[in-house]
């Protein structure tokens, strides 16, 4: 008797538990992610600074961002850090992952660290440190110029060289992230498919272009997304290193946000770019998605 | 095996050396300047190793700014944070790794929606709904928020559903285990890898986190390290470089070394799901 009221308890319990496991997690979700998103995309639509009443807009915020010079400014900017991100990623990070794949090189423990270190660094500790380094006067980078008979550069201080400047940091702190995904995926590559490349003459260029590039498009295609969202997104590269400016040559959409609500306090304004941002992530990834034939990738 | 070719072996290992510079230079400067006096750091030629070293700018750092409370800080919110998140995140993995139960599938597309939802996007409604609660200036607002993470579930999920076999969880329900308890003393040391992979990673991400709490302190002792130390780089524009190269060490290190033990793990919950094998 005792032992049946026992295994009705453990069924009953077999049967909520997944739901008792779930809901810590999904009640914290709701609170700090659903929410906020409805609540967002409310605030979106109105006119609030934060107290008093709320003026509703409708679209007006999103009309206005489309007129608004200092958007499209934080827009071109975001652009350029999105390109160049790319480049990075696809030049610098991908060679290095062929380079610490191939057979040729000792010690890839060793190398594969020391690249992936820069992004475990508080970008903070990290700008601070290439403020040094882009100094006019007295900066290494403007000593390695001026040793090499150049004359030194503003990096920060002009409005032409800022954006460079934080894209320099970019490519130190994201390069080895980037080259441990190319690196997975090189390593899933059979090495037969080369040596059969080699018996049958194959040059090393031959064999990364007809072997490496088809078999690595899955990764390539997943880096391209993820950097081209980590760049939208960029903000404490530029915020710490230049402030966004001078003149606001370097600052980013989320610079803009985060001026627009913390500084301005024009929180449904704010809130607004939020979703210009949310949309074009959205775009990017629902490519992805689809280029990659939906979440075939789960395990079900 | 490619052909042994020497001279290139030599070229190419050069320019990974080189690249290896760049990369570390940063912090070697950081680590080289905090030891040097002031007027040393802008020296022209520059130096690589300070001609006197000296510990100024540790002491400095320690009596004149609240840099201890701010590491203290970083401490508590950063253990805090990975310790209850991983927790959750496991456990709401596990049940969507090893039970079959109504409505599994579209609470779980949810969680994979949420992954592409970036950041920025609830900024603003966060911070109001932070000050409505009353936790501006709080560690709640810079752990609770955070603990219930997307990626963490999606990683706990994929490394469970092999790793935990079901007639383990069998055979304990004979023997009378409730269902948690299978989760302690199966699930859970059945999943250490991912546990370390998620916890490095959340560890990680909550010391370097920046933009959330400057929106949420504004009280100079409530700081974090990375808060407290770029309002000190506002202090000190182009000024005491060798306290802030301090301060950027004292920061930088433990994570770092953290990473070089733990890199395997790490790297492994970088590419879960990313890379199909």
């Amino acid at each position: 008797m005792l032992k049946n009221i026992a295994c009705l308890w453990q069924n009953k319990q077999h049967r909520i538990a997944p739901y008792l496991f779930i809901s810590p997690f999904y009640i914290l979700f709701a609170v700090f992610m659903v929410y906020p998103l409805c609540f967002g995309l409310y605030l979106s639509l109105h006119e609030w600074s934060g107290i008093g009443e709320m003026t509703y807009v409708g679209l007006g915020n999103y009309v206005n961002l489309l007129k608004d010079p200092d958007f499209h400014l934080a827009f071109s900017n975001t652009l350029w850090y999105m390109g160049a991100s790319l480049v990075i990623n696809l030049v610098f990070s991908l060679l290095l992952a062929v380079l610490l794949n191939s057979a040729l090189i000792k010690a890839k423990k060793l190398f594969r660290t020391i690249y992936f270190v820069p992004i475990v660094t508080s970008v903070v500790a990290a700008a601070i440190v290439f403020t040094l380094f882009y100094d006019r006067d007295y900066g290494l980078f403007n000593v390695l110029f001026m040793a090499l008979g150049r004359k030194p550069l503003d990096w920060l201080g002009s409005t032409s060289l800022s954006k460079l400047a934080v894209i320099g940091l970019i490519a130190w702190r994201w390069t080895g992230f980037n080259m441990v995904y190319f690196l997975a995926g090189l390593q899933s590559i059979p090495r037969s498919l080369y040596e059969a490349a080699v018996v049958d003459g194959a040059s090393p260029l031959q064999s990364f272009l007809k072997i490496t590039l088809p078999l690595l498009k899955p990764v390539i295609l997943f880096v391209v997304v993820i950097t081209l969202i980590g760049s939208i997104q960029i903000f404490d590269e530029p915020y710490i290193l230049t402030g966004g400016g001078p003149a606001d040559s370097s600052m980013s959409l989320v610079i803009y946000l985060f001026r627009t609500g913390m500084e301005y306090l024009n929180l449904g304004y704010a809130a607004a770019i939020g979703f210009i941002i949310f949309g074009m992530t959205f775009i990017l990834s629902w490519i992805q998605i689809n280029l990659m034939g939906g979440f075939e990738g789960e395990k079900s | 095996m490619p052909t042994k070719n020497l001279p290139a072996q030599i070229f190419l290992h050069l320019l990974l050396i080189m690249g290896a510079i760049f990369m570390l230079l940063p912090l070697f400067w950081c680590v080289s300047s905090s030891f040097k006096v002031s007027g040393e750091i802008f020296n022209y030629p520059p130096t690589l190793f300070p001609k006197q070293p000296i510990l100024d700018n540790y002491k400095e750092l320690f009596s004149k700014f609240p840099y201890g409370r701010w590491y203290v800080n970083s401490i508590l919110v950063t253990t805090l944070l990975t310790i209850l998140s991983v927790f959750f995140c496991s456990l709401a993995g596990f049940a969507f790794a090893k039970y079959r139960f109504a409505l599994r599938k579209p609470l779980f597309a949810v969680v994979l929606a949420a992954l592409i939802v970036p950041f920025q996007v609830i900024l603003i409604p966060l911070y109001v709904i932070t000050i409505k609660l009353g936790w501006m200036n709080t560690y709640y607002a810079l752990v609770i928020p955070f603990m219930a993470s997307p990626f963490g579930i999606f990683l706990m999920r994929q490394f469970m559903v092999d790793s935990i076999p079901n007639e383990v969880m069998e055979s304990a329900r004979i023997d009378g285990c409730s269902e948690f308890a299978i989760f302690l003393k199966f699930a859970l040391p059945l999943s250490r890898p991912a546990l370390g992979a998620f916890a490095i990673y959340q560890f990680v991400f909550s010391w370097n986190s920046f933009l959330w709490p400057l929106i949420v302190l504004n009280e100079t002792e409530k700081y974090t390290l990375p808060v407290g130390l770029q309002s000190l780089f506002g202090i000190f524009y182009l000024k005491e470089f060798g306290t802030l190269m301090a301060g950027s060490a004292l920061m930088i290190i433990p994570v770092v070394s953290l990473f070089v033990f733990m890199q395997k793990h790490f790297v492994s919950g970088l590419t879960v799901g990313a890379v199909k094998e």
